[in-house]
């Protein structure tokens, strides 16, 4: 079955309506992203089967008028007016409006009601302005409207499959009749919205829950205080849950290379290939899925849970200091798992120069493809002391390049609006949706949508590289000679591969940093992905495992390395854009060769810079 | 008249008039800022600048762009003692 034969039905509504929650429980796992969600920024396309009827369901980004004043509206904009590749046609509209704040819904209808489609209205949080104690006439509301509207009560509910059933019968939907003139002005349509919300929502519909927990959440101090806890509390989860998971991943490879090619002196080519090959380069992609995973989960979590858009509010100013705001908090927040998601969710952002500059900045974040190469160098040459015996040395080197790598990122930011994107007074604003205990299945679907993608984009790319690399390291073919042991054969294969001798012409490149031709091996090879540094170590130290815990890996690099070239490897890494992804993603979110090409540009002399200066510091202080 | 970003915290006031780029002002009006509108200054976020406001059943977090983009008026404290300033919303 083909989707783009199926008739398309859109969902629409402002940020926070609930739109994607109802999207998720109608559609369940069943889905096909036309790209990463990050925070919804891409038209999500689900299916909906009901009494033997298929229709594709279209999740669009929120939007507060048909009037796009950022990229994100834009994408829903287009695809509302069938300009938007990829989605066809949209044959009818859901509007979904939020109950607790109906006027902005109405708005919206005001406006789609002229683009001629068949429309319904699903109403949300039915139930969280019943707590509030108000009531919702949704007869009223669809007597006024002229479409059928249809009242959600939470998540999972009442209501759901009577929207089911309705999508079944689209075609009988009514278009609704032209309230306004396109030429309306938004006051009009607002004083409209009033009247009417006052007509259908009966009772007060203040919050006091919200705002008994704004006062504490956002107070000055206490405000700060809940922040930093909550930052950290992230960063500890995203470590700590993933880990057993990823050691589990990491074993499970390594026993799988050790039962295809253990004990054996020289294993047959294929062999080899499909241990050191394939396997290898498999697991080293698929061990960073848990932590993709548990970030996405805790990301959609704290945005479903209305805590993000205040985190926001409390870093607007800080963020303005250095040309950024409020909203630049959300990439840069999910690129420390990964770029790809923090770029896309830049679209956030109404105003271009923060928008590019906000993007520009957000691959310095430490994404987690960076940790193997840290954990690794960390471990192999910080000695695991207790500093005022309490934090481990190598806990706060690692703490340290985080942090570092948050101030760098915001200079270069500060720097670019003063330069590149310089420009005139931007606006920040943020709508604080209602608290709310969120819905476990949206942070489950978001989260494996997203782990999906990473395998899908990630997983080939850094696929390819392990294969090429394991020829660069198995060609020329050497014969094992008797009387070498394992250890020496693999040795003399490794000094006279294409890999060694690629290494070593390019090893002049790195002079300043004293980087071998190991080194150098290992930074060209994870140009493409950085994380592959580790198993091409792993490949070059003649051991086997690319476990970034490995003691056999790190005792070789301890004889192998001098430590000035170790630190001088993480300060490289600490700023370098080595992610082909990320580099193709930059390309599309900025429209510009151009803009990617200086990106890349700008972080690799940061991190040549950084590796010569760390090297000669180190070397001097450690000799 | 004044600037949003004089009135004191706590204080209802009375949207008066926009200015700045078309989209902002047209983005405020979307948010339901039209003129008219009574608006309370919740809190400001540490480092000052940021607003929180509460109108309707909104609460909006804003940076101007420019002091005095959105000018209020003050309503006569007399008038609103008592009252709630949801019905008082609703009644414009």
């Amino acid at each position: 079955m083909r989707i783009e034969t199926l008739p398309h039905i859109a969902l629409v509504g402002t940020p926070n309506s609930g739109k994607t929650t109802l999207f998720n429980a109608l559609t369940g796992m069943r889905k096909k992203v036309a790209n990463y969600p990050g925070v919804t920024v891409e038209p999500t396309i689900g299916i909906v089967r009901n009494a033997g009827s298929v229709i594709a369901v279209v999740d669009l980004p929120g939007i507060y008028s048909l009037l796009p004043k950022s990229p994100d509206e834009e994408v829903t904009s287009r695809a509302l007016q069938n300009t938007l590749a990829g989605i066809p046609a949209i044959a009818a509209i859901v509007l979904v409006a939020d109950a607790t704040n109906l006027e902005r819904g109405l708005l919206l209808f005001s406006q789609l009601s002229a683009l001629g489609k068949p429309m319904l209205v699903a109403v949300t949080m039915i139930d969280e302005i019943k707590r509030r104690g108000a009531h919702f006439d949704d007869i009223e509301l669809e007597s006024v409207l002229g479409v059928k509207v249809v009242p959600i009560v939470g998540t999972k509910g009442l209501g759901l499959e009577e929207l089911r059933s309705e999508l079944n019968d689209h075609a009988r939907w009514r278009v609704p009749s032209v309230h306004f003139p396109m030429s309306a002005t938004v006051e009009e349509r607002i004083t409209w919205a009033r009247r009417v919300v006052h007509d259908v929502v009966r009772g007060g519909i203040h919050d006091a829950r919200s705002d008994r927990i704004d006062r504490i959440v956002l107070h000055p101090v206490w405000g700060m205080f809940v922040f930093v806890a909550i930052m950290a509390l992230l960063f500890h989860a995203i470590f700590a849950w993933s880990a057993p998971l990823m050691d589990w991943i990491d074993f499970g490879f390594n026993q799988i290379r050790q039962f295809m090619v253990g004990g054996m002196v020289v294993p047959p080519l294929w062999l080899d290939f499909l241990a050191n090959g394939i396997v290898a380069g498999v697991g080293s992609v698929l061990v960073f899925a848990p932590q993709i995973f548990v970030l996405m989960v805790l990301v959609t979590f704290l945005e479903d849970s209305g805590y993000l858009a205040r985190a926001a509010f409390m870093v607007d100013r800080l963020l303005g200091v250095f040309g950024l705001q409020g909203r630049s908090f959300i990439p840069l927040l999910s690129s420390y798992a990964c770029a790809i998601p923090g770029i896309l969710s830049a679209r956030i952002i109404p105003s271009p120069a923060e928008r590019m500059a906000t993007m520009l900045v957000a691959p310095l974040m430490t994404c987690s493809a960076r940790l193997p190469v840290y954990t690794l160098l960390i471990g192999a040459f910080v000695p695991p002391i207790a500093i005022a015996g309490i934090v481990s040395l190598q806990s706060f080197v690692l703490g340290a390049l985080y942090i570092v790598a948050a101030v760098v990122g915001l200079i270069v930011a500060w720097v670019l609006r003063k330069t590149m994107f310089a420009s005139d007074r931007t606006v920040f604003f943020i709508e604080f949706p209602p608290y709310r205990l969120p819905h476990w299945r949206n942070l489950l679907v978001r989260a494996t949508i997203r782990m999906q993608d990473f395998l899908q984009t990630a997983g080939t790319v850094i696929l390819a590289i392990s294969i090429f690399l394991w020829v660069l390291v198995s060609f020329p073919r050497l014969e094992l000679q008797s009387g070498m042991s394992p250890e020496q054969y693999r040795r003399a294969q490794l000094e006279q591969s294409y890999a060694a001798r690629v290494g070593k012409t390019l090893e002049p490149l790195f002079a300043p940093m004293h980087f071998d031709w190991r080194v150098t091996i290992g930074i060209i090879g994870s140009f493409a992905a950085r994380e592959v540094f580790v198993s091409i170590m792993g490949q070059l130290a003649a051991v086997s495992g690319d476990d970034p815990d490995n003691i056999t890996l790190r005792s070789a690099l301890q004889q192998q390395l001098e430590p000035a070239v170790a630190f001088a490897v993480i300060a490289f890494y600490l700023f370098a854009l080595q992610c082909m992804s990320t580099v193709a993603v930059l390309r599309r979110e900025t429209g510009s060769w151009r803009l990617t090409a200086f990106a890349f540009a700008y972080m690799f002399v940061l991190a040549y810079g950084a590796a010569a200066a760390t090297y000669n510091i180190a070397h001097w202080l450690l000799s | 008249m004044l600037g949003l970003e004089l009135v004191p915290i706590g204080v209802p006031v009375r949207i008066a008039s926009l200015s700045g780029s078309p989209e902002f002002v047209e983005r405020m009006e979307e948010l339901g800022l039209v003129p008219g509108t009574v608006v309370t200054v919740v809190r400001r976020a540490p480092l000052g600048k940021t607003l929180q406001l509460h109108y309707g059943s909104t609460l909006l977090a804003i940076r101007l762009p420019a002091p005095g983009a959105i000018s209020v008026e003050v309503i006569e404290v007399r008038r609103i003692v008592g009252q709630n300033i949801e019905e008082l919303a609703a009644a414009f």
